[in-house]
């Protein structure tokens, strides 16, 4: 049995499409959650920047019943591809609790399916088994596709307006420690719902507005290292590139983001050997190209936020402070329809990284 | 008149404009010129005439004009002009033929089947005029960890290099003004396998010198003095043989930068003879490592050939630091005709195969790709370093930069223009100053040109385009060399 929706092409379908977009992020600095219709609220109110073909959210800290369990979000077509799913979860993985995420209808004509998979272990090179399991679902299941693959948290996408995809996916049921949002506005209907933003890989997502002119060579140096590439989407590069530099190569989040939106030669000179040395080892990985980006992470267990642009600034991204939230956005217009009476709101200079440690909710 | 000698070109001069002031008999190398007393005229011997152009250049009263020599060969399109040419040389001589420069013969160029992209809307382009873009290049291994201290490799300011000449095959003249000229432009020339003139030691820094086979002028200081150093495996020209450089060119000079006794043959041998595998290669690299204390990157340059991503492969296995691959189209001072014209594979098959090989066995980061054998102009750097190169290597474009009109007798030695010859009236033709002053200038304007292209891919810094072939389509291409080149055709 089809349920109409495709959630990512066939390898002969694969094909890259540019696409320019709203992005949103926010997060508590006092440890209370924010509930989901705040990260809606500001993708609404940057309506021009998308075009209804696709939307979608992270939250992280969402699940207080399973506040240390990975868990699995997959999209499936159909029910073969979901039984063959279950039938290789089993094999690698212990599942502690697994259920349909549930959906409002009559939104959405045609949707595929979501489920969440609650996996019942952890511990050291857990990680690296999830991740090797979520490429080879991705690359070998025709049917299924991992939006998120993290510790508590959960990614919600498809192709429709945010607003859209938030109430076919009732965002404003949950509530998270930090959530990022995306309006997506592609040059053409690719209709893959996987294909929409956020991207994550373990604990780390990214929602993006941008079009990267080094793609070419970073998908490339990516593949080798044992990325699976199913859209073909910057987003998709990006969410794989931190996930490198952190995760394998064991660099800061400053230093990865030396490595995307490095300093120019001019301004690294001869006296800075280390920022010399880290952008002649990842030149593959400087993200060359107009970019803005939000950026979710959970590193040894601590949350992050993460907003940095390319190194001209050639998109744009503001950032905003109230007492108890700390948000970034495409446009200032984002941070005032969640936060009217936000303190303090800045534009990061071109390039350089606004990392913000979320305090955690006590749940 | 021998068959043989039936010109090519065909001297004219204009009776009218001529002042008998005998310039262009001095000026040609060839003899082609005299002055008749008798009849106060210039008369030529058209067959010596090698249409150098020196004559047309010095006239003071441009009166000279070189043409094709207009002969009617009973047509035939499968034994052209040139096949019958080639075969009256042989019979005559009993000899291969040698000639000069890459070959001229109408082989399909991919370069010109490839096209660059552009931005429009969904993308912004960036204007060099207003924002920095980057052409800075590094030469080298790059896998060392980050926080190691390991020495790094060069940084190059541009991402081309002078290719390999040595004193010998060009003029110590010529030499000079490469090195000059790439020590204003910040990157590197290649001093070839005839050793290293004492006045070329103070551009050290700016100097690559070659281990060839025939390890001429090779010692300790030599490879000291140098930025890096290369092992000469090959060339895009004539892979697989030596070279040949005959006695009566070995002048009291040139033995002693070669190290070999004056008038003697320097021969090249084809392979290196304590190279007859690839472990051999790796005993060289680390000899030449510990004889400069680990301190220069060690290169390999290859001729591009059939099974070039394998060989490339293991010469990355070998502990070099850079792998040159010189394509089929690469030049030459003296090369035989057949080897030149028939042995090989294009420099843009090669660097992609090889960059899609090394990045497929994890060795791509240990190693810098440099390309060279036929880099004509800025789109041709553009492309080669899309396809996977770091750099390129420029050698016939910077002997052209510099005045040569590429006549393609450098193995006579009689260069006109004091580029490709040992000869002390001929070298004193060319002036070090501006000829390095021209070669600048045209690495320069292609800088410019690269960082047009780059802003128009909307990229800020050449690393985005290095290996990143979404930025080029391919036409008129079939499907198969698409696929190795790993670019898409036109409209995809």
């Amino acid at each position: 049995m089809s349920w109409g929706a495709r959630v990512k092409p066939r390898p002969e379908e694969r094909s890259r499409v540019p696409d320019a977009c709203a992005i949103a992020a926010v997060a508590s600095l006092s440890g209370n959650l924010v509930p989901g219709s705040g990260i809606v609220e500001m993708l609404k109110a940057m309506g021009p920047r998308y075009n209804g073909l696709g939307g979608g959210f992270a939250a992280y800290d969402v699940y207080p019943d399973f506040p240390d369990n990975f868990v699995l979000h997959v999209m499936f077509e159909d029910e073969g591809s979901r039984r063959e799913f279950e039938r290789r979860l089993g094999e690698k993985f212990r599942v502690a609790f697994s259920e349909e995420v549930p959906t409002r209808s009559g939104v959405f004509e045609e949707h595929p399916i979501t489920w969440r998979y609650f996996l019942g272990e952890g511990g050291e090179g857990f990680e690296e088994r999830v991740f090797r399991f979520v490429m080879a679902v991705d690359e070998g299941i025709d049917g299924a596709y991992v939006v998120s693959s993290g510790r508590n948290m959960a990614v919600f996408k498809g192709v429709g307006r945010p607003d859209k995809v938030a109430e076919f996916y009732k965002v404003e049921s949950y509530k998270a420690a930090m959530w990022l949002g995306h309006g997506r506005y592609p040059t053409n209907s690719p209709g893959w719902w996987g294909g929409a933003h956020p991207f994550n890989i373990l604990g780390l997502s990214v929602v993006h507005n941008g079009e990267i002119s080094s793609y070419g060579i970073s998908k490339r140096y990516l593949a080798s290292k044992g990325y699976k590439f199913i859209f073909l989407t910057d987003s998709e590069m990006l969410s794989y590139a931190f996930d490198y530099l952190l995760r394998v190569e064991k660099l800061s989040v400053d230093e990865a983001c030396k490595v995307l939106s490095p300093r120019f030669w001019k301004e690294i000179g001869n006296g800075n050997e280390f920022l010399k040395r880290l952008r002649i080892r990842y030149q593959e990985l400087h993200v060359n190209g107009p970019f803005s980006i939000a950026v979710g992470m959970r590193i040894n267990g601590d949350l992050y936020m993460l907003s940095l642009t390319d190194r001209l600034k050639l998109r744009p991204l503001v950032v905003g402070m109230s007492d108890d939230l700390f948000m970034a956005s495409s446009e200032e217009c984002g941070i005032r329809a969640i936060e009217p009476n936000v303190k303090k709101i800045w534009r990061p200079r071109a390039g350089e990284p606004v990392l913000v440690k979320v305090k955690r909710s006590e749940n | 008149m021998k068959i043989e000698k039936i010109p090519e070109f065909k001297v004219l001069i204009d009776e009218s404009k001529c002042i008998r002031c005998k310039i262009c008999v001095n000026e040609c190398s060839f003899g082609a010129l005299r002055y008749d007393k008798k009849k106060n005229k210039i008369v030529s011997k058209d067959w010596l005439c090698v249409a150098c152009l020196r004559c047309v250049a010095k006239c003071p009263t441009g009166a000279i004009t070189i043409t094709r020599n207009p002969i009617s060969l009973s047509p035939h399109d499968y034994w052209t002009e040139r096949v019958r040419r080639d075969i009256w040389i042989r019979a005559e001589t009993g000899s291969p033929r040698l000639v000069s420069m890459g070959t001229n013969l109408n082989y399909p160029s991919i370069f010109d089947h490839l096209l660059l992209d552009a931005c429009q809307v969904t993308n912004p382009p960036i204007d060099p005029l207003r924002e920095p873009i980057e052409l800075e290049t590094y030469l080298g291994d790059r896998s060392i960890s980050v926080h190691s201290e390991d020495p790094l490799g060069l940084m190059i300011e541009v991402p081309i290099i002078f290719g390999a000449m040595s004193y010998g095959s060009i003029s110590l003249e010529a030499q000079k003004a490469l090195a000059k000229a790439a020590k204003e432009l910040g990157t590197l020339m290649n001093v070839g396998e005839g050793g290293l003139h004492p006045d070329l030691y103070p551009y050290g820094d700016n100097i690559i010198v070659q281990v060839a086979s025939g390890r001429f002028g090779v010692h300790r200081d030599y490879l000291n003095a140098a930025a890096a150093v290369e092992i000469k495996i090959g060339q895009g020209a004539k892979p697989g043989i030596g070279g040949h450089l005959p006695g009566e060119k070995v002048t009291a000079e040139i033995s002693a930068m070669r190290m070999i006794p004056e008038g003697t043959d320097a021969l090249s041998p084809a392979p290196h003879h304590d190279i007859y595998s690839i472990e051999d290669l790796s005993q060289l690299v680390y000899a030449i490592k510990e004889a400069t204390d680990y301190s220069k990157p060690v290169f390999v340059k290859i001729a591009a050939v059939h099974n070039v991503a394998y060989i490339a492969s293991g010469i990355a296995r070998s502990g070099a630091d850079g792998i040159v691959i010189d394509g089929f189209r690469g030049g030459t001072g003296a090369a035989p005709q057949v080897i030149r014209d028939n042995l090989g594979i294009p420099i843009e098959i090669a660097i992609a195969v090889v960059d899609d090989k090394l990045r497929e066995e994890g060795l791509r980061e240990r190693v810098a790709l440099i390309a060279s054998g036929g880099i004509r102009n800025s789109g041709d750097v553009a492309k080669a370093i899309a396809l996977g190169a770091d750099a390129v290597a420029i050698s016939t474009a910077a002997l052209v930069a510099m005045g040569c009109t590429l006549c393609q007798h450098c193995y006579t030695g009689k260069c006109p223009w004091g580029i490709a010859t040992q000869d002390p009236k001929l070298r004193a033709r060319l002036n070090v100053d501006e000829a390095a002053r021209r070669v600048v200038n045209l690495v320069k304007a292609w800088s410019t040109e690269l960082k047009e292209i780059l802003g128009a891919l909307g990229l800020s810094s050449i690393e985005g385009l290095r290996g990143n072939r979404e930025k080029l389509r391919g036409i008129g291409l079939d499907e198969l060399t698409l696929k190795m080149l790993g670019v898409k055709p036109a409209g995809r």
